[in-house]
């Protein structure tokens, strides 16, 4: 279903793209708005403390705040360049054993205050006979300082006509290609959070998300006469922790003849034979249904039912049946960070002052783990605690400050197999199958079945990649699909590809990273999309 | 000009009486937008877009609150026209000094978007026909009234040893468009949504209800809740039957999530220069076509009384009623002012507020189930997606409760299913047309259950 969120942004976007022609880059742009107290300015102190000290005064047992300001840049189509700045903020408060919440765009004392009481009277309003209150455990140690992601150019340093140069040439050299087209959202964002709680955490980080939001870059060829259309993705356009560099070094136009070829090679797609097969998937597709799979099964607010009346629950649940036992095949292991160099989802601490963990989701098949909050650590079973206490693993995450902090998918890596080869190794062991290139996988609400529509899917004859075949999708149920895991590629063959998560109502949205490893699959299940529809309509 | 008619009009924002801050009125609004002007350098045009919010919410999971808030934010979106070119920028922050720099950078990428070819005035004043979605209720009902609310229903899933999962939100919306061509348009409505969802402890049976209205008086909170219980309990031990082509009665729940991606295209521009099922060869579009069956009539109007909205998009364009399809035929389409300017000789556009009504007809549920040999009853969609944009060919499950019918009878609850199909083909197999009810979609939307024959289901998707 499309979410309030898509509609409302195609509801505005489609208002307010009052035309812009082709763009004469004539003179640098200067860096604009950027009037928000930084880190380090004592105001922001000033500012949590008020807030901190209503929600104690109120009667809150616990209180945090949230300050963000948020600078995007967009690219969007033909359209002028949006510059775009959003100062929030957002106290939570405990009180009773409930949460409450206050948020507001005004960081004034007179504010702040007002949040913090509102929030405690949020709290204490919602206290129901019989529920239980939520329990946080120890504080973890409060998280003090200043924390930067490392990154070689800030997107907003960089002259936004160097950026539409860059955009513009690459779309401008794929029209020279015959039929050829391009298309582009680029984004880049930049968010400095400030924290801070009564239990003695003050810090402030900033964080960059570049090629995030709804980004992509596609290379496409149409084919006047049929109507068939060729499109392929730009693989390192997605959430990346990372500065403009990332853009950059993907060098775009290097990239632009091979995926022409590969888009027109969709233009004349061959049937198949719908039935099982060997599949090998690239590491981006494996990054994808990791993530669709394991990834959002494993978010222990989901796994719980906190979800239920949202995006739904998960596969993996109870927790307490799901620990312990066989979740995939061996030869999976998946680790999850909020450290890794350039991952979406990497900070210094998590939305709650946390400290995240690395751990481990998955330890050759066997289900170790969920992602946790401090709301939720202590719903986990004893045993599965890293050393008995109930603490968080830093999985939470805010938006922004005008939203409560979720648990969210941390950064994900699943580990290579140590003498695994690339994509082709894998491709040269099938002697008739299908290899899936990218693509998008769509789970139902628990993320028991899904079904996987790749961006290209070749037939494999003889240990090679033969012709693009036409409409193939894949159905699975992922406790089948990851039993039926029989080969992984090597660390060589790793790729980060950047995601995107949605939950929560109201809606919001988290990005993190995937670094996967091709892998190939039995008895994967391929079925013709368009075969199954009737080609009239009936009267 | 302007005439959003608002009953209970809110006092203003910056009344020096205590009261938080809640969303923009009027006056506030027209005076941010005079300061913003007053900062633009180098002639040319101005225009502000403004969106204001309040919300209120309150979540609960396993019986229990999980999160509530309240929310304020406003977005103003800065535009600046200089000898036809246009820059943009968005900012919530508010003080001269941060605005100064926002109109500043908006001039300078007008500058660097000079010598714009398409370029046209902002659109100056407009008529808005007067609308009615604004409720003191849902204004009113503050966190402790919403948390009493919440209370009440879960306390009979609790007692019947079932869990509830839920969500109250209500809204204030105010938007101002604003330019320095004489628009002034100013509008503030209410919004209030509803959901819960009741699953059992096992977690094999789950049944939903939700629904929204700007009026939260008029949402039976309890009958909806009541209703997610009973379709819970109807749905205990499922079993699976085999994919394929069913006649199925989709609930109105389920007709909005399969036929909103037919609304989302209703674009001339789209359809006749690129290819759309609203199409018919390069160039023309299929207006006088049939599209659905003849008992389908899509319509949209602001003035609706029970599913209104407010009456102009963010550039400030009238939204007006429009009938886009008549008895199956395709008679209207949206398109924005640069279509208006260069097919049609005008400059006023046709947005799509995606807002819709679906005309209902005769047949009660009941009568469908007791027409129907074989078939299933759908209470709703999830996860649905678009496949292929050219024929609207989508796939997604069903959720929260799915029924066979033999022989006129429901006779069991069966396992979720994922289909294949096409809202052009579905509804184009009517075989009976039901009473309309506003569901539970992101803008206002009522629509009738619809019997629909044929309906591809493609494979067993067995979650709860």
């Amino acid at each position: 279903m499309v979410t309030r969120r898509e509609f409302l942004r195609a509801g505005s976007l489609a208002a307010l793209t009052v035309g812009a022609g082709g763009p004469r880059l004539r003179r640098a742009l200067a860096t604009p708005v950027d009037v928000a107290p930084r880190a380090g300015d004592p105001t922001l102190r000033e500012l949590a403390m008020t807030a901190l000290d209503a929600a104690r005064a109120a009667g809150a047992t616990y209180a945090d705040v949230r300050l963000t300001v948020t600078r995007t840049q967009s690219f969007r189509y033909a359209s002028p360049p949006l510059d775009a700045e959003h100062v929030e903020v957002g106290v939570r408060a405990l009180a009773h054993g409930n949460w409450g919440f206050a948020a507001s765009p005004d960081w004034t004392l007179d504010v702040l205050a007002r949040l913090g009481r509102e929030a405690t009277a949020q709290a204490k309003a919602n206290a129901w006979r019989g529920a239980p209150p939520v329990e946080l455990g120890d504080p973890p140690p409060p998280a003090t300082g200043t924390w930067v992601m490392p990154v070689e150019r800030d997107p907003f340093s960089v002259a936004v006509e160097e950026k539409l140069d860059y955009i513009r040439a690459a779309e401008a050299y794929a029209r020279t290609f015959r039929n050829g087209s391009a298309s582009s959202v680029i984004v880049f964002e930049r968010q400095e959070r400030t924290f801070a709680s009564t239990d003695g955490a003050f810090c402030t980080q900033t964080v960059y998300d570049s090629l995030g939001h709804e980004s992509f870059f596609s290379v496409g060829v149409n084919d006047p006469v049929t109507y068939r259309n060729g499109r392929r993705l730009v693989g390192f356009v997605g959430p990346t922790g990372a500065g403009y560099e990332v853009f950059e070094r993907g060098k775009l136009l290097d990239l632009i003849p091979q995926l022409y070829e590969e888009a027109r090679r969709q233009l004349d797609p061959k049937p198949f034979d719908i039935g099982r097969y060997e599949v090998v998937f690239d590491a981006g597709a494996m990054a994808t249904l990791v993530d669709a799979t394991i990834g959002t099964a494993m978010e222990l607010d989901r796994a719980l039912g906190l979800e239920a009346n949202a995006g739904g629950t998960s596969y993996l649940a109870p927790p307490e049946r799901v620990l312990g036992s066989a979740v995939a095949s061996p030869l999976l292991t998946i680790t999850a960070d909020r450290s890794m160099p350039g991952g979406a989802a990497t900070v210094q601490w998590d939305a709650e002052g946390v400290a995240p963990a690395e751990f481990t989701l998955v330890d050759q098949g066997i289900a170790t783990t969920y992602a946790t909050d401090r709301t939720l650590a202590s719903a986990l079973p004893a045993a599965n605690r890293n050393d008995g206490a109930p603490h968080s693993l830093g999985c939470a995450v805010a938006e922004s400050a005008g939203t409560v902090p979720l648990i969210y998918t941390p950064n994900l890596t699943v580990q290579p197999a140590r003498d695994g080869g690339s994509f082709e190794d894998l491709v040269a062991d099938v002697a008739d199958g299908f290899a899936v290139v990218g693509g998008r996988v769509y789970m139902d609400y628990q993320q028991l079945t899904g079904e996987g529509e790749p961006e290209v899917i070749y037939r494999i004859r003889r240990g090679k990649l033969a012709e693009v075949v036409s409409g193939a999708a894949y159905l699975f149920r992922s406790p089948t699909m990851w039993k039926n895991l029989v080969a992984l590629g090597g660390p060589e063959s790793a790729v980060v590809r950047g995601m995107t998560r949605e939950k929560g109502q109201p809606s919001q949205r988290a990005v993190h990273s995937v670094r996967a490893v091709p892998a190939r699959f039995k008895d994967v299940s391929l079925v013709d999309l368009r075969g199954g529809v009737p080609t009239r309509q009936r009267a | 000009m302007m005439s959003s008619r608002t009953r209970g009009a809110p006092r203003s924002l910056f009344a020096d009486d205590g009261s938080p801050v809640r969303y923009l009125d009027r006056s506030a609004c027209e005076a941010l937008f005079a300061r913003i002007a007053g900062f633009a350098r180098g002639g040319g045009e101005t225009g502000v877009s403004i969106e204001s919010r309040w919300t209120g919410n309150l979540r609960w999971a396993l019986n229990r609150p999980t999160t509530a808030g309240d929310t304020t934010e406003h977005i103003v979106r800065i535009i600046r026209s200089i000898n036809g070119a246009i820059g943009q920028v968005e900012t919530n922050k508010l003080d001269d000094a941060s605005l100064r720099l926002s109109i500043a950078a908006a001039e300078r990428i007008a500058q660097f978007y000079s010598e714009n070819p398409d370029a046209w005035p902002l659109p100056g004043p407009q008529r808005y026909p007067a609308v009615h979605v604004w409720s003191e209720a849902t204004y009113a009902l503050d966190a402790a009234a919403r948390s009493r609310a919440a209370e009440a229903l879960v306390e009979p899933a609790a007692h019947a040893g079932l869990l509830s999962a839920g969500y109250v939100e209500v809204a204030a919306h105010a938007r101002a468009v604003l330019d320095t061509n004489g628009l002034a348009a100013y509008g503030v409505g209410t919004h209030a949504e509803f959901s819960v969802t009741v699953r059992d402890t096992a977690g094999t049976a789950s049944g939903w209800a939700g629904t929204d209205d700007h009026d939260w008086t008029r949402i039976d909170v309890t009958a909806l809740a009541a209703r997610a219980q009973e379709k819970c309990v109807a749905s205990r031990d499922p079993r699976a039957i085999e994919p394929g082509r069913y006649t199925v009665i989709l609930e109105p729940q389920a007709v909005h999530e399969l036929l909103v991606y037919a609304i989302y295209v209703l674009d001339r521009f789209q359809a006749e220069q690129t290819r759309t099922v609203y199409t018919k060869r390069p160039g023309y579009s299929r207006i006088g076509e049939r599209v659905f069956d003849e008992r389908i009539t899509i319509s949209t109007d602001p003035s609706d009384p029970v599913c209104g909205y407010l009456p102009f998009d963010a550039g400030g364009y009238p939204y007006r009623a429009v009938t886009w399809v008549e008895h199956g035929v395709l008679k209207e389409l949206a398109y924005d002012r640069r279509y208006a300017l260069s097919q049609l000789g005008h400059d006023i556009p046709l947005p799509n507020p995606f807002a819709y009504r679906v005309a209902g007809g005769p047949t009660s549920i009941e009568e469908m189930i007791a027409t129907t040999e074989r078939g299933l009853l759908v209470t709703r969609l999830s996860d649905v997606h678009v496949i292929d944009w050219l024929t609207l060919l989508c796939s997604g499950v069903t959720r929260d409760g799915v029924w066979l019918i033999e022989r006129g009878k429901i006779t069991r609850p069966v396992k979720n299913l994922r289909f294949t199909d096409s809202p052009m083909f579905a509804f184009s197999n009517v075989a009976q047309v039901g009473a309309v009810a506003r569901v539970h979609a992101p803008f206002p939307v009522m629509v009738p259950a619809i019997k629909v024959r044929d309906f591809n289901f493609t494979s067993l998707a067995d979650a709860v």
